[in-house]
Order: structure tokens, then sequence, then C-alpha cells
């Protein structure tokens, strides 16, 4: 794990995402703010249609055509949402890398490995001789694990396996040594043993290339085994943040609270877990006031206001009622069911 | 008598590996049994020859006395009443222009119910999985995640089956939504005495859901036996890998290029052989078979002695 101490190089400050459907707009990212710091990895974690991914998606100029974006994303002291498409493009694959979740659908399945890791370097880097551009290649084939990168050069995307595939997006990605890599459930199409190795390798380049890590993930397991910090969205907005250990060991948020608990085990008697009532919200119908309101165990009336997201300890931010820096000291966590 | 006797299945679909090779499940009245694999480990094509979808090259199947593979076509019909799948993708396996109540039906129709009966059944099978009787006339597209699932499983209990086989049933579910589900099962299962064949990737919950586990590696069961025992005490190197891998697990830094590689083909040894960190010669010339393992349960592992001994002292240096 990194100390913490590196210096931010991509933030996101209010960001908010709309995006039109046939009724009206929805908004899908309420005001997110994140930090990315060199040589952490942020994780970013949340169940399917929090808007985990939109977010990622949208600090890299990724969210789609028609959303209207609000709020900052600030890279290296440029704000990127103001950038012409054409300057965002010189800073994406350059300076930030992109993972994507199906390396399958991600590289192009007539074009070899090879040339797809050249065409980045040469798109970024000219000029670079056509020589020098495979050797890079190659190097960075044996970065990610492979003992014969010629071969995987020359092999099409379809003669891999999803493990050696995510490998290969991966050489894409740091390519040019990029300041920041954005990884979008790079696990979640794997098997559960080849998780780890990908996990391991993106802990390792982290550590060589000194690159800052945004990771979007719905696996708890996958954010506490590599989180250096840790924000936990829901329905669009980020519920609690702070230093990953600290957060996932001992969570404020009744939502985040819930959800660990609800994690099957051998020790939880069978049919006894503490499951989440109802489903997480729509966003067409979202629930005035808290959205995770109606699940809630504690809701009280203050709930029907929203909450923000504020500071409990020095680090960590919670958005509840119930959890406020009085009911938070340092060693004693806010246990208000318990 | 076990409700559930396959033995030694086996099938090639092509002829240079089986998927399945010499697989025995054992089911008992009332119990869950957990298959846990990763993709490509046999245990989806095992489920569909104990459903009847995949006709076995060779073994033999034993349901509630019958012989699954001698039957004709109305007896094992007759069976497939006892016998109900839960699949694993529920959206695309309900029919899009059938409301909830018109997929039960059509189960109970295919099963002989009579009219009155299956209107009944239906507005039963729903309340037994926690939905108003209203849910009947939705269609799966006005359903959430963990509705169609609820759904799926009605479908499958309205015939009062014996055996349900659940496929990654809670797999494409919120975390939220999951824990939902598995309570939902269990507490059928003490109603009913039905049993589960719950087959998953998810080795957290096939051992909280399961009394018996089977751990499977490219077509062959390699570790097998009560679930406490087995993930108390794994004893084949493949189930110790799955259990490490668990990211969040608090295992120690395994050292670099461990296991690293994938899934090769072996030449008559054993399967795990070129991934094994253990492996030797007689590994990699013949198939071991099964070894008693200290917990009761069994591997198929002509190592286990010194994966036994590599696990102990982890979990030594784990507590300290």
């Amino acid at each position: 794990m990194a100390d913490g101490t590196g210096r931010t190089v991509l933030s996101a400050g209010a960001l908010a995402v709309t995006v039109p459907v046939r009724s009206g707009w929805l908004d899908i990212v309420r005001g997110v703010d994140l930090e990315l710091r060199t040589g952490e990895t942020q994780v970013l974690v949340g169940e399917s249609g929090s808007g985990k991914s939109m977010t990622a998606r949208a600090m890299l100029g990724l969210a789609p055509p028609a959303a209207r974006l609000r709020g900052t994303v600030v890279f290296d002291g440029v704000a990127l949402l103001d950038l012409a498409p054409a300057a965002l493009r010189q800073i994406r694959g350059r300076d930030i890398g992109w993972i994507p979740q199906d390396p399958s659908t991600a590289l192009d399945p007539l074009r070899r490995i090879g040339p797809q890791i050249r065409e980045v370097i040469r798109a970024h880097e000219r000029p670079v001789s056509r020589q020098a551009a495979r050797s890079r290649a190659r190097e960075l084939l044996e970065m990610v694990g492979f003992d014969s990168p010629g071969l995987i050069a020359r092999a099409f995307p379809h003669e891999l396996s999803g493990g050696m595939l995510q490998r290969a997006a991966i050489a894409v990605a740091i390519a040019c040594r990029p300041k920041v890599v954005i990884a979008d459930e790079p696990t979640t199409a794997l098997d559960v043993t080849l998780q780890t190795q990908i996990l391991d390798l993106l802990a390792d380049l982290r550590r060589e290339i000194g690159m800052a890590v945004l990771l979007v993930t719905h696996d708890i397991g996958v954010a506490r085994e590599v989180g250096d910090r840790v924000s936990v969205m829901y329905a669009g907005e980020v519920v609690e943040s702070g230093p990953a250990r600290m957060v996932l060991d001992e969570p404020r948020h009744p939502y985040l609270r819930a959800l660990l608990a609800s994690e099957p085990d051998m020790v939880t008697p069978r049919g006894g877990l503490r499951a989440l009532p109802g489903q997480p919200p729509e966003f067409d119908a979202l629930p005035a006031g808290c959205t995770f309101s109606p699940r809630c165990e504690h809701v009280h009336d203050r709930c029907r206001h929203a909450p923000v997201l504020v500071p409990v300890l020095s680090d960590r931010a919670v958005a509840c009622h119930l959890v406020t820096p009085a009911s938070c000291s340092a060693d004693e966590p806010a246990r208000r069911e318990a | 008598m076990a409700l559930l006797e396959a033995r030694a299945l086996s099938k090639w679909f092509t002829a240079e590996q089986p998927a399945v090779d010499d697989v025995s499940i054992t089911v008992r009245s009332g119990q869950t049994v957990g298959l846990v694999g990763e993709s490509g480990s046999g245990k989806t094509t095992t489920a569909r020859m104990i459903l009847g979808l995949v006709r076995p090259d060779s073994g033999a199947i034993q349901f509630d006395g019958i012989d699954l593979l001698a039957a004709g076509g109305t007896e094992q019909r007759a069976v497939r009443a006892r016998l109900q799948f839960v699949p694993q993708q529920p959206r695309s396996s309900l029919n899009p222009r059938l409301t909830a109540g018109a997929s039960i039906e059509f189960n109970l129709r295919a099963h002989g119910w009579t009219r009155t009966d299956r209107r009944a059944r239906v507005v039963e099978a729903l309340d037994a999985v926690g939905l108003a009787p209203a849910f009947r006339s939705r269609y799966p597209s006005e359903l959430s995640g963990g509705q169609i699932q609820r759904v799926a499983i009605a479908r499958a209990l309205a015939t009062e089956p014996r055996l349900v086989v659940c496929d990654e049933a809670v797999s494409a579910l919120d975390k939220s939504v999951q824990a939902q589900i598995l309570n939902l099962l269990v507490n059928l299962q003490a109603d009913l005495g039905v049993s589960f064949l719950f087959i998953s990737h998810d080795l957290g919950v096939v051992e909280h859901i399961s009394d018996e586990i089977a751990v499977m590696y490219r077509g062959h069961v390699v570790e097998q036996g009560s679930t406490s025992s087995v993930i108390r005490s794994p004893a084949h190197p493949y189930t110790q890998l799955l259990m490490d891998s668990i990211p969040g697990s608090r295992r120690p830094k395994r050292s670099p290029g461990r296991y690293f590689g994938a899934a090769q083909e072996t030449d008559g040894g054993c399967v795990f052989a070129p991934r094994c960190p253990l492996a030797d010669d007689r590994c990699l010339d013949s198939q071991p078979g099964w070894f008693a393992a200290p917990g009761g349960h069994h591997a198929r592992c002509y190592r286990i002695d010194a994966a036994i001994a590599i696990a102990q002292s982890r979990d030594g240096e784990l507590r300290d």
C-alpha cells in the first residue's frame, strides 16, 4: 500500500452527469468528489446502477455524447471538461490509460496484439521509429507477465484466453507510462484465480510506474484487497469515503454496514444472513430526502432531507444524518444499533 | 437412501479433452450439495446431465429410485416434476411475452395439473417466494433482477420437486439482493424439505449454503466432502488456490509467479499438475485416486500430505 503522501493528479469536484431518457432527463451521477493521488489506488465501489462506471467514464470524457456534465475534472491543473475533443484525446491514452471491463470487445479482433500496442505509442509519441515502437511493445508485454512476448505480439485476440487478453489490454493502457490508469471492473469477467493475478499485476505496475489507479468494482473484497482509499456509491452519490481499511473494517454509513453484514460466510447460520430489504432505487423514482432511507433500519424524521457528505474524522466522510463528527471519535466507532 | 446418486459421469464433447470425467455426486433428501469451480470446470455440464439435458457418455444416474438413463419418455417426464431447475440467467429463460403467472402455469400444465389446481398453485408458489398475488400478471420486463429470480424459483417449486438444481442462481444479483435470495432458499428447504444441487463459482456463497461440497477443476471433482471439513482444511492444492484467490481474504502474499499460467493439456496425469507447485513425476504420469484428508473428506491428490502441511504452516503464520 502507498503511504498516502502522493500528490493529487486527477480530481473530480461536484461531478454530475445527466442523461436524456424518453420522459426527460435523469441525474445518474449527482455531485461526486474524488481525488486520485500518485502511487495510490482509489476504489469506487457500488452495486449495479449506482453510477460508479459513469463517474469513471465522465472523468475520461467517455460519457455518452448526449449526456450533460457539470462540475469539474482536473488533471495536472488542466480542466478536462472544458477541453476540445482533440485536446482531450491527447491526454487520454498518453497521460490517462483506460482498462476496460471486457477486453475481448475492447481489442480489435481483426488485428494482432503487437500492432494494437504500437498504435497507441505512435499516436502519442511522434516521432517513434517502427523499430522502437516494436521493441517497446515487446517490453510492455513482458511487463504484464508474458514469457514469450514475441509470440503474443503476433497473436490475434481470439487466440488468447480471457486472462491473457486482459493482460494485453493492460499493456495497451500503460503503453505511454500514464500518470493515471482508470480500470472499470477489470477482473469481473475473469475467473477468481486469474483475478488475483491481474490485481497483483496492477499493484506491481502502480509501484513501478508510480501511477495513480482508479478502480471501479462492485466487489468489496477487491476493494479491500487493493484499495488505498475507497469511495462507496449509492444512487449516484458517494455515501462514504476514506482510507480503505478504515472504511471497510469500521463502516459508518448504514448502507455500507448492511452491505458488509449481508456477505455470506460459513459462520453465519444458514438462513440468517442479514439481508438488506428491497432493492437499489431507480433513477426515475429516487426517494425524496436520503435515497437510502426506504431500506434503512435507522430511518427517522431528519432523513426526509437529503444528507450531505460531511467529514467525520480526519480523512473520512459520511453522508448520513446519524453519523456526525460528534458521534465519532477516533477510538470509538459510532455503533448506534449495537 | 440417497435422493440423487450420480455415478462416474463422463461426457466428451470433443475427442481431445473430456468436459466431465468420472464425476460422482450424491444428494440426500433435504440436503444442499454445492458444486464449485471456475468456468470450464464442467459444473454446468454435470448439472445438465443430471437434468437429462445432456446424455452422459458413461455413468449412471439414480433419482428417487429410478434409473434416469434407462427411463423411457413418459417416465422421464414424470420424474422432471420432481427434479426442477433454476437457471443462471432467469431474464432470458423466462418467456418475455408471458406474464410471471403464465410462465409458472406453463410448467404446471406440462406436468398435467388441471386448470383450477394451476390457478391456486401459482398464487401459492408466488407466496412461497415472497411475492404478492399481483405479480401473477407482471411481465419479466417489469421485474427487478431479484424479483425475476424469485419467479424462477417459484416456477421450479410449483411442481413440488424433491430436488432443485440451481445453476449460478444468485451470481447475477447485486450483493444486497443476493442475501435475500439465499435466505429464501434456506427457508424453503426448511419448510418443504426440498434438496438443492447448488452450482456456483463463488466459494463464499457455496460454503454458506451447502452441507456438502464438491470442487471441480477441468472436468474432475478434485475434492469432495462435508463443507466444514473442506473449508476448514482444504487438502487439494487447487482448492487451496481457490480459497487464497478470494479477494479480501487475509492470505499471505504468494511468491510471485506461483500458479501463473493457464490450464494446459495434460497427458494422462493429474489435471491440475501443470499449474501445481507440488507436482512431481507421478502427478504428470497418472491420475491420482481419492485420498483421505484429516477432516474426514477426500481429495484426488498424490501430494495430499505435502499440501496439508503447507496449509497448516501457513495458517500458523497467519495466527502469529
